[in-house]
């Protein structure tokens, strides 16, 4: 079987207490030296600071305080507007079940706990896994999506994804076609300011450069709109450029709220994921 | 001035399937995430609106085709060279013998054959004469109202070949002919060539008729009498005073009687063929005047051309059905 993990890592720091495999804020582990500390603070002589203790004019103990790293929550928040149902070389329900297996195999492997929103266009979510360290039930949850048909009419729901999310700051995995306007981005990158989002473009080759030529009839998925294609090289070209403009446009307005978009066009890539990551 | 109709109008009810070619293509949809980022493409778009003018104009052509679209027949008025001619032709029995009295036997011709081969080229001779055929013998025989329709015409005079029929009454022929004509006198010249090859006295109720009516009429008569050898001509003074009577030289008397009715009048003694052809050409020289007359235009059936239409419409739906992109 194909390898389906990737390697996530924070440029942030955790502040929850429980103990886990990112850098964290929270004092008393083993891990890299953060400060010192008065031993009234931190009684553990074992970390007792023999110089800054004997240099203390007023003769306190000092102790040393090391870092304990510390355990997120990792969300997938799904856009299961009808046009996720959209099939090219892959279908976009199935990359967003690989993917979301790659996150649960990875988060557990992680140590973090995985949630998972899917939405549409109501506030109440399609699918819905609390946060969880069961990998089982995210895999069963993919498996799931699979099979899943999206049918709503647009993607006003993620307006809604802040309230099925932790309080405390999590990476939450926005994965869409992002296919709606730019201004409704905007809004929804605003509601989730409080969280690290990392915007999954999940594309498929098939719409940007379609390899056919003659007639298509086009119809919208989300609201059923028709609009006859005569498909020819010329429009060909002028196809790709309109979906390289847009993702200039999404990149430049996603780097605003912190975060380089993920594209992922034509499948799941676990490799490209922790080289989103890693490099650079 | 042209003028449009259906034969089964009721099939016009289908006109609102027209709607449906221009609200749905006939290809089937394929499944796109989003119109906003396809290109405006000119090109598709007049695709696009010629599929769906295609699809409504098929089912448009294909309900006037089965409607049975025409032009209705109409008339125009034209200008041309001739006159308004009855042709009153002789049917007594004594015409089917030859010039010299007899039945025709061997080479010769019968007064009616030679007068029916040469009216006919008379007729066909590119002249926009309006010819109307009348014929008599006991009573008068209504052949062919006036017409342009020459091949009419040319049959009505090939059926002087038939056998002729009784006696020779001519003022109630003459008085058919003149039937023909309308009341409006301006319309060209209006002639009345008159074939016989006998004659009878026309009765004094008829004559006061006929002399009203030729006046009234403006009409213009030639008289082609075929002279039988030994018989009596019409421009003959009787040696006899006595013989001097309509009953006994009717053709001399129905020429006088031509003569005193002051409207213009020609009469030919044909005794031969020959004769007669030259009383024909003499008709046809004089009577080259300019002519005003309605020709009728026949119905034209559209069909045709609404159904190539249709066919044109629906070979562009199947070649465009042909270029759909197989999903």
């Amino acid at each position: 079987m194909k390898h389906k993990e990737f390697h996530y890592r924070l440029t942030w720091r955790a502040d929850g207490v429980q103990p886990g495999a990112h850098p964290s804020r929270q004092g008393g582990g083993v891990h890299a030296f953060q400060r010192l500390v008065p031993f009234q603070a931190h009684p553990d002589p074992r970390r007792l600071h023999l110089r800054a203790s004997l240099g203390d004019p007023g003769g306190h103990f000092w102790v040393r305080l090391h870092e304990q790293r510390g355990r997120i929550a990792v969300y997938a928040l799904a856009d299961l507007s009808a046009s996720m149902g959209y099939r090219g070389r892959a279908s976009k329900t199935a990359v967003l079940a690989d993917f979301t297996e790659g996150l649960a195999l990875s988060s557990y492997r992680t140590g973090d706990v995985m949630g998972f929103v899917g939405l549409s266009d109501r506030g109440v979510p399609d699918f819905h896994l609390p946060p969880t360290r069961q990998v089982g039930a995210a895999l069963m949850l993919a498996e799931r999506l699979r099979g899943f048909r999206p049918t709503g009419g647009s993607a006003r729901g993620l307006l809604h994804a802040v309230r099925y999310l932790p309080s405390r700051r999590g990476l939450v995995f926005l994965q869409s076609d992002f296919h709606f306007p730019l201004g409704f981005l905007k809004q929804v990158m605003e509601s989730l300011a409080h969280h690290d989002v990392v915007p999954v473009v999940l594309w498929d080759p098939e719409e940007s450069a379609p390899e056919a030529s003659g007639l298509a009839l086009m119809q919208d998925m989300e609201n059923g709109m028709e609009r006859l294609m005569w498909l020819r090289p010329a429009l060909r070209a002028r196809l790709s450029q309109t979906f390289q403009e847009r993702r200039e446009r999404l990149a430049a307005m996603l780097r605003g709220f912190g975060r380089e978009p993920l594209f992922l066009s034509g499948g799941f890539d676990p490799d490209a994921v922790t080289r989103y990551f890693h490099a650079g | 001035m042209t003028d449009w109709a259906l034969d089964t109008p009721y099939l016009l009810w289908g006109l609102p399937l027209m709607l449906l070619p221009l609200w749905r293509l006939p290809l089937r949809p394929a499944p796109c995430s989003w119109h906003a980022l396809l290109p405006v493409d000119t090109a598709s778009r007049a695709v696009d609106l010629s599929l769906r003018l295609a699809g409504a104009g098929a089912i448009l052509a294909l309900l006037l085709g089965s409607a049975g679209l025409h032009r209705r027949e109409y008339t125009v008025e034209r200008t041309g060279y001739g006159a308004h001619m009855v042709l009153l032709l002789d049917r007594s029995r004594s015409m089917d013998d030859s010039f010299a009295g007899r039945t025709p036997t061997g080479g010769e011709e019968s007064k009616s054959a030679a007068a029916e081969r040469l009216l006919s080229g008379f007729v066909s001779s590119g002249r926009n004469d309006l010819v109307g055929v009348a014929a008599f013998s006991t009573s008068p025989l209504f052949v062919l109202p006036l017409t342009d329709n020459k091949a009419a015409v040319l049959a009505a005079v090939h059926a002087m070949k038939l056998p002729g029929l009784a006696q020779t009454h001519v003022s109630k022929g003459l008085a058919m002919a003149l039937s023909y004509f309308g009341d409006d006198s301006s319309a060209g010249s209006r002639i009345v060539l008159l074939v016989s090859d006998g004659a009878a006295e026309v009765d004094p109720d008829s004559e006061l008729k006929l002399r009203r009516w030729f006046k009234e009429k403006g009409i213009r008569l030639y008289w082609i009498f075929l002279r039988t050898a030994g018989s009596h001509g019409i421009f003959e003074t009787p040696d006899n005073p006595e013989d001097d009577n309509a009953q006994a030289r009717p053709e001399r008397y129905l020429h006088l009687f031509f003569s005193s009715l002051g409207i213009p009048y020609r009469a030919y003694e044909a005794e031969d063929a020959d004769a007669l052809e030259r009383a024909i050409a003499d008709v046809d020289r004089e009577e080259q005047r300019p002519l005003r007359y309605a020709e009728r235009v026949p119905r034209r059936d559209l069909q045709a051309f609404c159904y190539l239409a249709a066919a044109l419409a629906l070979a562009w739906l199947v070649a465009a059905k042909g270029m759909e992109v197989a999903r």
